[in-house]
């Protein structure tokens, strides 16, 4: 009983799980994981093999589930064999390469299971060996409860309620049973009480666990502070997950592969543009970084000489869970208006820096001058690159020489370098596509393999390449890093929601005279504003172009990112869940539910059916088996009656005489007592006289027992009936215990 | 208190976890500490708000005890309220044991239950019985009330007493009596006392005529009241002769002489190193008193066995004297020795250190005449009962020899 309590426990863990993980792929494992794993050490137990080999035994059908689960085609006859264990080798490596990145919840993969099933198998063979080999129950409860505060601190914000509760439900009753255990065999009882105290305290710990659950439940969320976030944040995502931080390149792919969509921040603009946030500049080979050099500005930091056609714009950019120090806004930021803290900023990389993380709700006004050049100016012009700009921009590592070859070949037709960058951007927009699958990286090797063997990637690859090939031929070039324009609002058009997954990296090309150009090699995206130089317009390249994998919401239903009442706020409150998934799933929060109770209902309806079908079906085997003999079925019909009487009223003593026991159940049947008399008197001469009983006593006993039968189970309230249907005990013919005398203890006769 | 110390800790932890989860802001946390506090309310709600309405009756049977004889204690529950009680433990105190722990499954109104339990009796003492208390639990023993059900019983056990032959020739010098020094042979003194009714066995020559005529009944003369036997029993109980176990043993015996003397209608006077002398009273009162006595008798302090010889032999009255103690050194008996000629008889009883310490030598010390040594493979009863048919051999056969 207690072994099936800690199961509980287990499987309650088990299903905190599902606050880790997107999808329904680690119920079966996980779920496989903790009962083969208790059933195991359950029966090794019972063969009294020791701890040794019990772990053996785990051990061998942990093994065996992982294989199952996480490489199934690998096995053979089911067993494992060397390809399985290469599978765990790579699904570990996965798992290790995807956790500095991965946010809850994020889809299963095969790392993760296997770290789910491996970490759950530990916790649950150290709680079971602790519970019953070790007999510290209470301390048992420590791994899983180690386990569950794991995953809640990693988890998101679905299931957390009710796995907190399930798992509020299976310790207390775990505790229960061993203290039931414990009571049973611990304390001397009055007799008569050994079945009966145990089964009260039981009863009594039963309704304080659920009244207990069932208040958590009800008032638990309601408590201040509870949905609040945590006075320290761990992991820089508190427990639902939502924060991220943010750092140049190795987080977009995190964000694009999420497909996160929380909002990072609003932004209110009167022309659509690309929020940038800084600019790397120094390939080693393996990372793209920058040196920045950062003085602090408050106000109109920098004079840019501006052409009359160079649009100046005003926007405030409100953050929301981006969490960073880099202050995105629009490409180039001349003045910047913050309400606290200390803003620095770097010349060279155009960089923002707040000297502190963003936190929600922080707002500041940018002004900035947008670049607005046209493809004649560029092309007019010419001119040798300066050192300074060389040293820094045009530096690249030695790199395999197929690079520079194809950027030489692809530019072979280009005159001006402004035709050469442009013939660049055409080459990737032409000839590869988008797609997230690939793994992340922007070094030499994944450029290489970017470029000549997948010819897929994501944006930053498109815009690391670009920059590498656009260096090599002497485009002083430098990758971007920062979000697309986001979602604009169809009914207030000024307003731009970005989130996680509009992060992007561009590439910008250095132009004497002209300055940074931004240039757009990723197919699919275009850079608002910069049309005229990039020779791109929206409507050609939608979205939906060469975009196989993300499954981004097409531009015109941006309507419904932003909630409709406005009110005088320009930047309403939004729900942390507004932009997340977690509404999504508080929909189906009701038909869950109510399937479960379907569920529920309909496996206690078979239930009962089939227990009381094997009860009948004992009853008239019973019966059929003892019809020739007179005394035999005399007896029959008092034991059906002992039984039916001994559930509610009086256990019979193994010292007792018929009447004895007639005597003692008779007081509380009130009217039936001279018919239970009547029978007792009938067995002891059926049981005892020499001779065979005659028939006449044989049907007066037959129909004494049934109307006794009927009358004690007509007494009962329709639920007692029911329950005793559904017991199994008696079906199991699980004689009504008898009491066993305490040695202790002296009974008066 | 209502709740226990388990009761505290989850306390502690439920608030633990509400600070930690605040801290942390996870949901779970804070929901395992409002679950682990909401279970603590429900718990002391519970123990505060059930109302236990159980008489308790408690009796021992037997009353009256001797050690080695199985007494108990025999309780019969009732509940006397209208609702079925909750499980309950009942705890009785029992000095010298851990006590009485039965647990009491639920009971229906107006229903009652039996329980009974040993209680120590292999030694004598006194046994403290009680206070009773019912104790309502939770099933995760988180609360825990008392209430107390009976109050407090004592059972005095009694020494074991063997059953021995009687001593010989306690006959002492009855104050009231004529001679001096008594005889065995022949009890009629010369001198007239009183005049009793006439019974079957006397003697047809001490009928008194003139008193007969007058009343129409044989009368007849009493010379001597019927010699009455005295026995004193000194009850050695100096803790630097006695052990805890020595004394036992020897106090049984000294119940065992006792209660022989009294069967063969002798007085019994027990006098100890204690300061107690319990006089010559006659009655059950007094034999009850002195078992009383015997029952609980601890060892006492070292005092001078000396003094209290010289103050025997000075009050003496004759009669039988038998000295109980433990290993005396020969100093000691020979005082003992000295006093003999003031009393008819004088026999010291000697627990030896085998009799009580398992792992004690048997010694092969000879017993000497008026000496009864007690040892592991010797008890008391035996040892005496040989003592007393040699004696009465010896003196046969001297008589027979006169």
């Amino acid at each position: 009983m207690a072994e099936l309590a800690l199961l509980g426990v287990t499987a309650s863990v088990a299903f905190g799980f599902g606050r880790l993980f997107d999808d329904a792929a680690w119920v079966m494992p996980l779920f496989l994981t903790a009962m083969a794993l208790h059933g195991v050490s359950a029966g090794v137990r019972r063969l009294g093999l020791g701890i040794f080999l019990q772990v053996a035994a785990v051990a061998l059908t942990v093994l065996l589930v992982l294989g199952w689960s996480v490489a199934p085609d690998t096995l053979r006859l089911g067993l494992p064999t060397g390809d399985t264990f290469g599978a765990f080798a790579d699904a570990i490596d996965q798992a290790a390469s995807d956790y500095p990145t991965a946010r809850a919840p994020t889809p299963t993969t095969d790392g993760f299971i296997l770290a789910s099933i491996l970490g759950l198998a530990l916790v649950a063979l150290m709680a079971d060996i602790a519970a019953f080999s070790l007999r510290a129950p209470l301390q048992a409860l420590v791994p899983p409860f180690t386990l569950f505060t794991l995953c809640s601190l990693l988890g998101s914000g679905e299931h957390r309620i009710t796995s907190a509760v399930l798992f509020v439900v299976a310790t207390l009753g775990f505790t229960l049973c061993v203290r039931g255990i414990d009571a049973e065999r611990a304390i001397s009882w009055l007799p008569g009480d050994a079945r009966r105290g145990p089964d009260a305290l039981m009863r009594v710990g039963g309704v304080l666990i659920s009244v207990a659950a069932a208040l958590t439940l009800v008032i638990g969320p309601a408590l201040p502070g509870a949905a609040d976030e945590g006075l320290w944040t761990w992991r820089g995502g508190g427990g639902d997950g939502k924060r991220f931080i943010m750092s140049p390149l190795v987080d977009i792919r995190a964000r694009l592969v999420n497909q996160s969509r929380e909002v990072a921040f609003v932004v209110e603009s009167p022309v659509a543009s690309y929020w940038r946030m800084m600019a790397l500049d120094d390939f080693d080979g393996s990372t793209w970084t920058v040196d920045s050099r950062f003085r602090p500005v408050d106000g109109n930091f920098r004079n840019v000489p501006g052409r009359p056609s160079d649009t100046r714009i005003s926007h405030q950019i409100k953050i929301r869970s981006l969490s960073s120090e880099y202050l995105p806004a629009a490409f180039q930021p001349v003045a910047i208006d913050i309400p606290e803290g200390e803003v620095t900023w770097d010349d060279h990389s155009a960089t923002l820096l707040l000297d502190e993380r963003a936190g929600d709700g922080f707002e500041y006004i940018v002004e900035s001058v947008l670049p607005d050049h046209t493809a004649e100016q560029l092309r007019a012009i010419s001119g040798a690159v300066p050192p300074s700009v060389a040293d820094r921009y045009l530096q690249l590592p030695p790199m395999d020489p197929r690079v520079a070859d194809l950027a030489a070949q692809i530019t072979a037709g280009a005159t001006t370098p402004y035709d050469r960058a442009l013939l660049l951007q055409d080459h990737f927009r032409d000839n590869f596509t988008y797609s997230t699958e690939i793994p992340e990286g922007s070094g030499e090797d994944q450029i290489v393999a970017f470029l000549f063997e997948q010819r897929q990637g994501y944006c930053e690859q498109f815009a690391a390449s670009y920059a590498a090939m656009a260096r090599s031929v002497g485009l002083p070039s430098r990758v971007a890093v920062g979000f697309t324009e986001g979602d604009q609002s169809a009914a207030r058009p000024e307003f731009f929601t970005v989130r996680g997954e509009d992060s992007h990296a561009w590439p910008e090309v250095w132009f004497p005279g002209a300055g940074w150009v931004p240039f757009e090699p990723t197919p699919g995206r275009v850079s608002p504003g910069s049309e005229a130089w990039t020779n791109l317009s929206p409507e050609a390249d939608g979205p939906s172009g060469g975009e196989t994998t993300t499954p981004t919401l097409p531009e015109d239903a941006t309507a419904t990112t932003l909630p409709d009442d406005f009110g005088e706020d320009l930047f309403p409150e939004m729900a942390d869940g507004a932009g997340g998934g977690v509404s999504d799933e508080g929909d189906w929060k009701g038909p869950t539910v109510l399937i479960w109770a379907a569920a529920a209902v309909a496996v206690a309806v078979v239930w009962v059916v089939l227990i009381s079908g094997l009860a009948l079906l004992r009853r008239d085997l019973r019966r059929r088996r003892v019809a020739d003999h007179g005394t035999a079925r005399v007896q029959v019909a008092w034991t059906e009656v002992v039984e039916a009487l001994a559930r509610r009223h009086a256990v019979p003593r193994a010292s007792e005489t018929y009447r004895e026991y007639a005597q003692r159940a008779g007081a509380s049947l009130r009217r039936h007592h001279d018919e239970l008399h009547e029978l007792a008197a009938l067995t002891t001469g059926a049981r005892y006289a020499p001779g065979p009983a005659a028939d006449v006593d044989v049907a007066r006993s037959i129909e004494l027992a049934n109307r006794l039968v009927r009358a004690t189970t007509e007494r009962l309230p329709l639920w007692r009936r029911l329950v005793g249907r559904a017991d199994p005990r008696t079906v199991l013919g699980a004689r009504p215990r008898r009491t066993r005398q305490q040695a202790t203890v002296v009974t008066t006769t | 208190m209502v709740l226990t110390r388990q009761g505290w800790g989850l306390g502690a932890a439920s608030l633990a976890l509400l600070a930690s989860g605040r801290f942390f802001g996870t949901l779970e946390l804070t929901l395992l500490g409002a679950a682990a506090g909401l279970l603590v309310l429900a718990v002391v709600l519970r123990a505060v708000l059930v109302r236990i309405d159980v008489e308790v009756r408690r009796d021992v049977h037997p009353a009256r005890v001797h050690a080695g004889t199985p007494s108990r204690i025999d309780l019969q529950i009732t509940n006397r309220g209208t609702r079925p009680t909750p499980v309950l433990r009942l705890l009785d105190a029992v000095s010298g044991t851990r006590g009485a722990d039965l647990g009491l499954g639920p009971m229906q109104p107006g229903a009652t239950a039996r329980a009974a339990y040993q209680l120590p009796t292999e030694r004598r003492g006194l046994v403290q019985i009680g206070p009773l208390h019912l104790l309502l639990a939770d099933p995760f023993g988180l609360t825990a009330v008392r209430i107390r059900a009976a109050g407090r019983n004592d059972l005095t056990v009694y020494p074991h007493i063997d059953p021995i032959a009687g001593l010989p020739e306690t006959a002492g010098h009855d104050p009231d009596a004529a001679d001096e020094s008594p005889s065995s042979l022949g009890r009629s003194g010369d001198e007239f006392f009183a005049i009793r009714p006439f019974q079957i066995g006397d003697e047809l020559r001490k009928v008194h005529w003139p008193s007969t005529a007058r009343y129409d009944e044989l009368q007849v003369r009493q010379t001597e009241l019927p010699w009455q036997g005295r026995a004193t029993v000194l009850l050695d109980l100096r803790n630097d002769v006695q052990t805890e176990a020595s004394l036992d043993l020897g106090v049984s015996a000294a119940a065992s002489v006792i209660t022989a003397a009294r069967r063969s209608g002798d007085l019994i006077r027990i006098v100890g190193t204690d300061g107690t002398d319990s006089g010559f009273v006659p009655g059950n009162a007094a034999y009850s008193a002195i078992l009383e006595y015997l029952a609980t008798v601890p060892r006492s302090a070292a005092s001078s066995l000396t003094r209290l010889l010289d103050s025997l032999a000075r009050t003496s009255d004759g009669g039988a004297l038998v000295v109980i103690s433990g290993e005396l050194g020969p100093h000691d008996r020979t005082r003992i020795d000295a006093i003999r000629h003031r009393y008819a008889t004088l026999t010291t009883v000697l627990v030896e250190r085998s009799a009580w310490d398992v792992q004690a030598p048997v010694s092969v010390e000879p017993q000497r005449p008026g000496e009864i040594r007690v040892r592991r493979d010797v008890p008391f009863a035996t040892a005496w009962n040989q003592a007393m048919s040699s004696r009465s051999r010896r003196r046969r056969s001297t008589a027979a020899a006169r």
